[in-house]
């Protein structure tokens, strides 16, 4: 018994220090954005447990938005021959090259939240519509401001292609009202610290903002505290991804809105459909899957929990 | 001469097999006088649309249609029967599914005050109550009519932009070619009546369908 207890620990040991799987158990590589962010800890959490619920072997590891490590775990997973890659990519036109070296190798990978500019590369993007949410977004802040007044954006990390798609689809609603004046826009990098400071320093220069749009929810938190602490908590902000904290803050009466995206689900899309292709060779789906995202307000906020609506 | 033919075929053969790379700037491109981090200059959605409207987006929204009654019945038996009959959707998981509905209507009331326009109408066999809330615009909103179309896949779009831009320039020219030359937002056209057949994607739980039209055939008095 005692002995056995010793073979299990020593081989729960092996795996872990070496990524070398037991005998028969295929590896499911996952690769996001860094964990610090509950958005992309909570897609890569669902995506291991899916994982391991069908049975393969997990390894998880973060690029960091770094694109040369992002290159590098891909070497890893082809050096342990993963059998797919669940990938969040860390940018649109250079993350193309590894994903195709891992179709080279053999192995799939399956995009989840952001999407790359090709197809035929990978095996499936799935992604959340981050354009239809921001617009179920921008359509509520428009409503909130009763379609006129100055307003500020917080824009994300440039070399995520989601930055890009929240800020045109913001603007693809509001710049349609003459009477919505943007007097700022910064980015800041998805980073709660970031926004706090600055809309500390663009409420100096722009006191008589009504709104702030955000191009996600930790950026949101960061511009709430920051206008909360100048006595400006009227201002309407609202975010996008749905995180819990932006939830809690709506039912308190803060932040206004957030997008959901379906996160959770979407990471437990991508592993079955890899597991579906690991056993058939086809996902038995188109390549580019869009899915939708939901508006939360204080109407339906206290459903939402780890990035999914609960019934 | 051997080496001149040589030449003039490896010069034709360049010809063909290359393709014009666009040289794209790594950071902030202007679009519509925002900047966005990446082109999405490359689709002409104008162009796009214009050119499967009558031919393609017409005819199959007229083949699809369902009667707006008729489809609300149906909905409110069986919702995933009346999805599966009637309607599409590209990804099942998560996604609602969109309709083509047609009927002549009477329109009740008119917001137009706001930018995206609305007007509450009434659906033969007329009852005095509203059955659909139809878009007039200036501004619509949603993808109901992209998400319709069956013969257009996200696949063959570089990114969500492109996409986008697709769904924009449909709902601008139902604007200009569909609501436009029968008078309206105008004042809203309350008490008129019109044959229409119209895009909406289905909301569970919402009485009446959102929908933007795509013909609008006013009805003679």
């Amino acid at each position: 018994m005692k002995k056995n207890i010793l073979a299990v620990a020593f081989l729960a040991v092996f795996v872990a220090l070496t990524g070398v799987t037991l005998a028969g158990e295929k590896l499911i590589v996952i690769i996001t954005p860094s964990h610090s962010n509950p958005f992309f800890k909570t897609e890569a959490d669902v995506a291991a447990a899916k994982a391991k619920e069908l049975g393969y072997a997990v390894q998880s590891y973060s690029h960091d938005d770094d694109a040369s490590k992002q290159s590098n775990y891909f070497d890893t997973a082809i050096a342990n021959k993963a059998a797919a890659i669940i990938l969040d990519n860390a940018g649109a036109d250079v993350t193309i090259a590894a994903v195709q070296k891992a179709k080279d190798a053999g192995i799939p990978t399956f995009l989840i939240d952001r999407e790359i500019n090709a197809t035929g590369v990978a095996a499936a993007q799935i992604v959340a519509n981050n354009y239809q949410g921001v617009q179920l977004v921008a359509e509520f802040f428009v409503e909130q401001m009763g379609e006129e007044g100055e307003y500020v954006e917080l824009v994300g990390r440039e070399s995520d292609t989601n930055a890009g798609v929240r800020s045109r689809s913001y603007h693809d609603v509001i710049d349609q009202y003459p009477d919505m004046k943007m007097v700022a826009r910064q980015s800041a990098n998805w980073s709660q610290p970031e926004a706090f400071s600055k809309m500390e320093s663009i409420l100096q220069a722009n006191p008589n903002i009504k709104g702030v749009i955000s191009g996600n929810d930790t950026m949101a938190m960061g511009a709430m505290a920051a206008l909360k602490a100048a006595g400006k908590g009227n201002v309407i902000v609202v975010g996008f991804d749905g995180s819990n904290d932006v939830r809690d803050s709506i039912i308190a009466g803060d932040i206004k809105a957030t997008g959901l995206q379906p996160a959770a689900r979407i990471a437990a899309m991508a592993v079955e459909q890899a597991d579906q292709y690991i056993r058939t060779g086809s996902t038995g789906q188109d390549e580019k899957q869009l899915v939708d995202c939901v508006l939360i307000t204080k109407d339906n906020a206290a459903k939402l929990d780890n990035f999914a609506m609960q019934p | 001469m051997r080496l001149l033919i040589a030449l003039a075929v490896l010069a034709v053969f360049l010809g063909l097999s290359t393709t014009v790379v666009e040289n794209q700037a790594p950071a902030a491109r202007t679009d519509g006088g925002i900047e966005v981090y990446f082109s999405a200059d490359q689709f002409d959605a104008e162009g796009y649309v214009a050119s499967i409207w009558e031919s393609r987006v017409l005819p199959y929204m007229t083949e699809k249609a369902v009667d707006i009654v008729q489809l609300r019945d149906a909905l409110t038996a069986d919702p995933a029967a009346a999805g599966e009959r009637y309607g599409f959707r590209a990804v099942a998981e998560h996604n609602p599914y969109n309709f083509s509905v047609k009927g002549r209507v009477k329109i009740l009331s008119a917001n137009v005050k706001s930018k995206n326009g609305r007007v509450e109408a009434d659906a033969q066999p007329y009852d005095g109550e509203a059955d659909i809330i139809m878009q007039i615009g200036p501004i619509f909103r949603g993808t109901a009519i992209r998400d319709m179309l069956n013969f257009v896949s996200f696949d063959d779009f570089k990114n969500q932009v492109e996409f986008a831009k697709l769904a924009s320039q449909l709902n601008n020219h139902v604007r200009d070619t569909v609501v436009a030359p029968v008078g309206l937002p105008g004042d809203g056209g309350v008490g008129r009546e019109f044959d229409i057949i119209a895009a909406t994607t289905y909301e569970p739980g919402k009485p009446l369908f959102t929908v933007v039209p795509v013909v609008l055939g006013p009805v003679a008095e």
